[in-house]
């Protein structure tokens, strides 16, 4: 069964006529069962502007902000349920903007209900290559403990070095690696 | 050599209830029965409670009630010298005071969530700030030995006792993270 708040993100975004992948949480989601309810999904760089234009005219959607990078609308009917679009140029790397999007669209996300759920190394691979990267190491581990396989780390070193992106992901990948290696993360670990 | 714990019956306690205690075969020389508690839904876990065993399930129920809108597979919290002892498909949460399980409180909460989900722990105590005893947290967090993971996510705003061990995430980004986590029911 579908989740609420995918069900209505889903529906807005068909609206809106925006082709779109849901990364975050909920996507970690279809792999482990944890998930906080704030909804993330990437769009193209060639969609992003059309694509909060026409989030603007949906009823039900508050805006927040828009950086550029990431706006923020707050689904209504969900008590203000954060919906993230998340423009996919930040992590193209040396390559062209669309090219992250087309890789997320046809090789790093699977399709359940008619909606297209980044796989958790592409997950990963945008957690930490955000400035706030710090803290999704912190949920990257909980993910770890709630169910995801460690060695999705290197599936995201595949993706950063496709994309370029591997000298700045690679001693944030060793600290998530070390954070893991902790003896009382592990033990956890071990315990699922 | 190794300390061993486990569950028995008391001399004079009333027959305990097989469904949810199962005997574990009594080894040569040893004088008492031993029980492995069988545990398969919050209501076997809430009557071994009620024979004195202190035992917890952190629930995601529980923590979105705290503030926290999440979901999770519970884990059941259990002194660790027991940790072996469970029949149970829930996961197990070793916890190094059996009293902090005794009545669990937010601060309990905290205690346990700062173990698999620290960022859940710094929202739930941020939310709950009016009532919580902050030595009450600064002494659940020591007798786990949580310094490092409260330090983390700066519970020592809230418990300014706590030893500072490791570094801390940028306040920033802890921001961010309770901005993207509204309590359930709040207004947008």
């Amino acid at each position: 069964m579908i989740d609420p708040e995918i069900a209505a993100a889903r529906e807005i975004l068909r609206a809106a006529g925006v082709p779109f992948v849901v990364v975050g949480g909920q996507a970690i989601a279809r792999r482990a069962a944890t998930a906080t309810r704030d909804i993330d999904v990437m769009v193209a760089t060639r969609d992003y502007a059309n694509a909060l234009v026409a989030l603007h005219r949906v009823p039900g959607l508050a805006f927040d902000w828009d950086d550029g990078k990431l706006a923020r609308f707050r689904i209504l009917a969900l008590g203000g349920v954060p919906l993230d679009i998340i423009n996919s140029g930040a992590f193209a790397g040396a390559h062209g903007e669309g090219e992250f999007f087309d890789f997320l669209l046809r090789e790093a996300s699977t399709e359940e209900d008619g909606v297209s759920y980044g796989t958790p190394e592409a997950v990963w691979y945008t957690r930490l290559l955000t400035k706030r990267w710090r803290s999704y190491a912190e949920k990257i581990v909980t993910n770890v403990i709630d169910g995801v396989t460690p060695d999705t780390l290197t599936g995201v070193e595949g993706i950063a070095e496709r994309f370029g992106t591997d000298g700045t992901l690679a001693e944030r990948i060793q600290l998530v690696r070390d954070e893991l290696a902790r003896p009382e993360v592990a033990a956890l670990v071990r315990r699922r | 050599m190794r300390l061993e714990s486990g569950l028995f019956r008391e001399p004079g306690e009333r027959p305990l209830p097989s469904a949810l205690l199962e005997r574990v075969e009594r080894r040569r020389g040893r004088p008492r029965l031993e029980y492995r508690p069988r545990l398969e839904n919050p209501g076997d876990v809430e009557q071994l409670r009620r024979l004195g065993v202190p035992a917890v399930l952190v629930t995601p129920e529980w923590v979105r009630a705290s503030g926290y809108p999440v979901r999770f597979q519970p884990w059941l919290a259990v002194p660790e010298g027991l940790a072996d002892k469970f029949a149970t498909a829930y996961r197990i949460l070793p916890v190094r005071d059996a009293d902090a399980l005794r009545a669990p409180g937010i601060v309990e909460l905290i205690a346990l969530l700062l173990r698999f989900d620290p960022l859940a722990a710094r929202v739930v105590a941020r939310r709950n700030r009016g009532r919580i005893d902050p030595n009450e947290l600064y002494r659940r967090v020591r007798n786990e030995g949580l310094e490092r993971a409260a330090t983390r996510v700066r519970l020592q705003e809230i418990a300014p006792a706590i030893p500072v061990v490791g570094e801390a995430l940028p306040r920033e980004e802890l921001r961010w993270v309770e901005r993207n986590n509204p309590a359930e029911g709040d207004p947008p």
